[in-house]
Parts: structure tokens; sequence; C-alpha cells
């Protein structure tokens, strides 16, 4: 859910995030929609295969996922950026609510993850790469908090650090000693 | 109750009508919200007029502080409000004004 932004040449941030666990299908389909350039609902994109069943899902995901084909500039790219980010941010106490997630992490922590995420991208310089990133973001969202995730997706994916270990999210000098740190990189 | 209070503000000297703009406990929350989420150290220096960009913040900064202001004051900052934030006086000003319009609401 935590996306990406569009980064721009002379002020401060915002950046796209290319989400790593994005399915590459989801990518293409991303491409596909942004390319046809038009405004109709049914570029809900990932909702054009579901079946008949899903269509208050397929209501649901089209809805979030409206996105105007091209931004026009760079300005405009980041004030997607950051109407996402805020979107984002306010779907955090449902999402909270829907995994149950109070115990393991609060709401700031997950704040700064999608930061995080957003600030990977932050070098991109094409408004319609940002438009993309964009776009998998919102498909992200979208499968969070419609709760096609599961629990355990978002905990490894948003809570915990990038190694797998709880304590990468805080300062590197927290836990073990030194030599198990090195130990954990590598066997020497 | 906003309006009334700038009302017999104003009574008086002029030069108390900017200090009742903002609480000092709010203005100070706001400052805790600030040096959490850019990780300033304690004794860093905040004064209520410092811009959030002085402080090392970035654009995605400033808007993840809005956020963390929403959540924590339960407001919800529209956008072409949210952009004319840039320091830590504004920002408690707008909570202040957001505040009391929801006290009238409710």
């Amino acid at each position: 859910m935590w996306t990406d932004g569009p980064s721009s040449a002379g002020e401060r941030l915002p950046s796209g995030e290319q989400r790593a666990s994005e399915p590459t299908s989801s990518h293409h389909r991303a491409e596909r929609d942004h390319l046809r350039a038009d405004g109709e609902p049914e570029r809900g994109g990932e909702a054009g295969g579901r079946g008949p069943n899903r269509e208050e899902k397929m209501a649901f995901t089209m809805r979030a996922v409206k996105v105007p084909p091209n931004s026009a500039s760079m300005e405009e790219a980041r004030h997607r950026v950051f109407d996402f980010f805020r979107q984002a941010c306010r779907s955090i106490p449902s999402v909270m609510e829907i995994y149950n997630l109070d115990d393991v992490v609060t709401a700031s922590e997950l704040r700064s993850a999608i930061s995080k995420q957003i600030r990977k991208n932050q070098g991109v310089s094409d408004p319609k790469v940002i438009d993309m990133l964009l776009f998998n973001g919102m498909e992200e969202l979208n499968n969070i908090t419609e709760h096609a995730k599961q629990r355990h997706h978002i905990i490894g994916q948003y809570v915990v650090g990038q190694k797998g270990l709880v304590q990468d999210t805080d300062s590197k000098d927290q836990g073990s000693s030194e030599f198990l740190k090195k130990f954990y990189t590598s066997n020497y | 109750m906003g309006t009334t209070r700038r009302g017999l503000v104003s009574q008086r000297s002029p030069r108390f009508r900017v200090f009742c703009a903002a609480k000092p406990e709010m203005v100070s929350k706001v400052m805790g919200i600030v040096k959490q989420q850019l990780a300033l150290s304690d004794d860093a220096t905040l004064t209520p007029e410092s811009k959030f960009a002085d402080l090392g913040a970035d654009s995605l900064d400033t808007v993840e502080i809005v956020m963390a202001l929403e959540e924590e004051f339960k407001i919800t900052v529209e956008e072409d409000n949210a952009q004319n934030i840039t320091s830590i006086q504004e920002a408690a000003d707008l909570i202040d004004k957001l505040v009391g319009e929801e006290g009238k609401a409710a």
C-alpha cells in the first residue's frame, strides 16, 4: 500500500516506490492501463479479470484506483503522491483493526514504513514512471484495505525490517553483540 | 468558543492576540510530534517559529507531520490548508482552529 511518490528536481521529496512484492502481472497491467489513457471506470486495472461474484470488490477497487492517465508535470505528480500518502495514512486505523495489529505495531510506525517506501523511489524524475508507481501503490493499498491480504503479509512487509528480524526496525546498535551481528551477515 | 475567546482578547492589548491563537501546551505537543518525526535530539532548540524545512524536513516529512497531528488531535486537515503549514506555530494555529470548529459542531 505504501507507494511511491514522484520526486522533484529542485525540491524535497516525494519519491516513488516500487514495492518489491509487486507481482509482475500487475506491473504489466499497470503499464497497459497507463498507456490506454482513458478515464473510464474499467481502468480499475486488476478488476478486469475477476468473476461476476466479485463485483462488489470490483466496484470498491475501481472506485479507489481511479487515477487520471498522466501527470502533466512533476508538480502534479508530487501532489498525487501526497494525496496518496494522506489516503494511506487515513486508512491506517482501519487496517490496524482489520488485521489486529494493535499489539504488534503503532500507527506512527506504519506511517514511517509507508514514507520509507515512498522515499525509496525518491530519485525518479519521469512523471509517467511516477504515475505507474503510484498506481501500483494504490493497488496495494486497496488490497490491504479490502482484506485481500493476510496478517502475516502485512507484518512481514511493513512491520518487520528487511532482514526479517524485528530488531532491524530499531537502530542497529540494539540487541546482539558485534560478533553475532557479523555472524548473521556472513560467515566471517 | 474560539470566537468569544478572540473577542475578549481584542479588548486587551493587541500583543496578546498572537498568544491566544494557540495554547502553549498545544504548541509543545506539536513540538514533541515534530521532534519525534524528524528524529531530533531532545536538546535541539525548537521555537514556535522554526520552519520544518530548517529542521531538516523535506516535503514528505511535512506531510507526515501533518498526518501525525491529524491522528493526535483527531482532526482532518484539508489539502489546501495543509499546503500552507510550514512552521510549528502555523500548525498549532490550524489545529486550534479545527479543534474549535469541531467543538462547536459537536
